[in-house]
């Protein structure tokens, strides 16, 4: 009975983290360009809303994927904050055009940052969903 | 041989913290030098095609150019500006001047983010008849003469379907887009300088260039070419000597961005020697640590028949897959982070920043990680002297 409860490890920490910098950074560091002169807003900011979403719903999945103490339940968090991550990278520039300048803050930034805490969160899901399957293997 | 890879390979996995520790401290050395090296050799890449875009000898603008959208800044960061001198005064400026063979007169306008304009970009305006420093380069792309309305548009400009971009309401056609050159250039539009007066007319008539300029006999800057036997820097002394006008050598605006990129440069490359060096350090005192805490363990195994070969060979082993992990990791995870951050990067620096080619890229990504295997090869190296001066017999008997 005991293997099939256990203590939290590394990797869902590390999960956790990469969500909360990432969904944190669509409101701080990682914005869209800001309004044009004139008052209207670019597609970009729209990437950037649809960027807040889909981080916020991958931040509650990684406390979910943390609080939750079953290994039955914590692959398929890790197979939902992995598709999520993906989604996230295609956001800003393929799925809701940015701006057409590359030196333009959601050129620069905002999508370089998607792409990179996109990356780690795949990478660290996966790594998560090999070590659970793992764990969930070994204990039958 | 076999028996020891399985050995090694179950020696890590049943210390996990330890081996991610170890992984993690050679995917930093390999992350350092993979990032240092590439934004190094971009910064070089991005001088060399500066240098060679500049085309004239000496550069004369308005001296007001100096303090507001200079020339040196439309060149390097695409910040856009508009300054003019009327043709007569120029013309004035540089007569009598010895050691010109060829004048040039270019006409730079930025373009607004607004309904008579697609986006803000540094337009230039250049004489088909007398340029010497844009067509050579705009004919790699480009071998028709521009028509009337017709622009050329640099690397970093996205096209749309319908190939054109409006400036202050004039409708302008892209005939060709330019290579990357890592400068201001690549989000520069280049036409005629009769379709630039066009387009500065209209600007005025909409209230986004300050009346006051006569556009139609104004420019913004004139290159100079150099007759053989002249002295560039002299040419533009005398220049100077003459009011309203401010002349640079092409040689100053490269060697003070040269002097600016090799203190950056230097800075990288000191940072990442300190970085290496110090995971290097790291990983040779882990590994002879753990060394160290393994002795009877490597006894036990002497005890049980292994050569001491076979004990160095094991331990090699270990070394060898955990500094190969953390190497090809943290070149992955340096490319992930490098090269999405090239346009952040490159305006951060405000200097010239080109990536270099594939093949220097591969070339990186080999050389770092060999740079990472180095330090592993080095603590290998100790932890090998340190297995051999231990006596398995001792260490057993301490134990007892």
């Amino acid at each position: 009975m005991k293997n099939r409860y256990f203590v939290f490890n590394v990797s869902d920490f590390t999960l956790l983290l990469t969500s909360l910098a990432f969904f944190v950074g669509t409101f701080t560091f990682c914005k869209a360009c800001g309004q044009t002169d004139s008052g209207a807003y670019m597609s970009c900011h729209w990437a950037e809303n649809a960027l807040k979403g889909v981080t916020g719903v991958m931040l509650l999945l990684s406390v979910a994927h943390l609080i939750i103490r079953d290994y039955g339940v914590k692959p398929g968090l890790d197979i939902a904050v992995c598709a999520l991550a993906i989604l996230a990278m295609l956001i800003p520039g393929t799925l809701i055009n940015t701006c057409s300048m590359p030196n333009m803050r959601c050129n620069a930034v905002m999508r370089p940052c998607a792409i990179i805490f996109s990356a780690f969160a795949t990478a660290f899901s996966v790594i998560d969903l090999v070590f659970y399957l793992n764990k969930k293997r070994k204990s039958k | 041989m076999k028996f020891i890879f399985a050995l090694a390979r179950k020696n890590l996995i049943k210390k996990p913290y330890r081996t991610l520790a170890m992984i993690l401290l050679a995917a930093l050395a390999a992350f350092t030098v993979f990032a240092g090296s590439i934004v190094v050799l971009s910064l070089n890449n991005g001088l060399k095609s500066y240098g060679e875009r500049l085309g004239a000898d000496v550069m004369v603008v308005p001296s007001e150019a100096r303090t507001s959208g200079s020339f040196d800044d439309i060149l390097l960061q695409g910040i856009t500006g508009n300054y003019y001198i009327t043709e007569a005064q120029l013309n004035r400026a540089l007569s009598g001047v010895e050691g010109i063979e060829k004048v040039s007169t270019q006409f730079y306008l930025a373009s607004v983010t607004a309904s008579c304009c697609s986006s803000k970009l540094q337009i230039i305006g250049f004489d088909p008849e007398t340029d010497f420093t844009v067509q050579p380069w705009i004919r790699e792309r480009y071998s028709e003469s521009l028509g009337d309305g017709d622009i050329i548009v640099g690397a970093d400009i996205t096209l749309n379907s319908s190939m054109t971009l409006q400036f202050y309401n004039v409708k302008c056609k892209i005939v060709a887009r330019l290579d990357k050159t890592g400068t201001g250039l690549d989000t520069a539009v280049y036409t005629t300088i009769e379709t630039i007066r066009q387009m500065a007319e209209n600007a005025v008539i909409l209230e986004h260039l300050t009346e006051g300029y006569d556009v139609s006999t104004s420019v913004s800057a004139a290159m100079i070419k150099v007759a053989d036997g002249f002295d560039a820097q002299s040419v533009a002394g005398k220049i100077n000597g003459r009011k309203g006008v401010k002349a640079t050598t092409a040689q100053s605006y490269v060697s003070g961005v040269a002097s600016g990129l090799n203190n950056v440069a230097g800075a990288i490359g000191a940072m990442v020697a300190v970085v290496w060096l110090l995971a290097a350090a790291l990983i040779v005192v882990s590994f002879v640590m753990v060394c160290n805490e393994r002795m009877k363990e490597f006894a036990v195994l002497r005890a049980m028949g292994a050569s001491s070969s076979m004990n160095a060979k094991l331990l090699l082993t270990e070394i060898f897959a955990v500094t190969a992990i953390g190497a090809v990791t943290g070149v992955i995870f340096s490319a992930i982070v490098t090269f999405p951050l090239t346009s952040l990067i490159k305006s951060a620096l405000s200097l010239p920043y080109l990536l270099p080619s594939f093949w220097a890229i591969a070339l990186t990504v080999l050389g770092a990680i060999a740079a990472t295997l180095v330090a592993g090869a080095v603590s290998a190296l100790f932890a090998v002297a340190r297995l051999n001066r231990s006596d398995a017999g001792l260490m057993l008997r301490e134990d007892a």
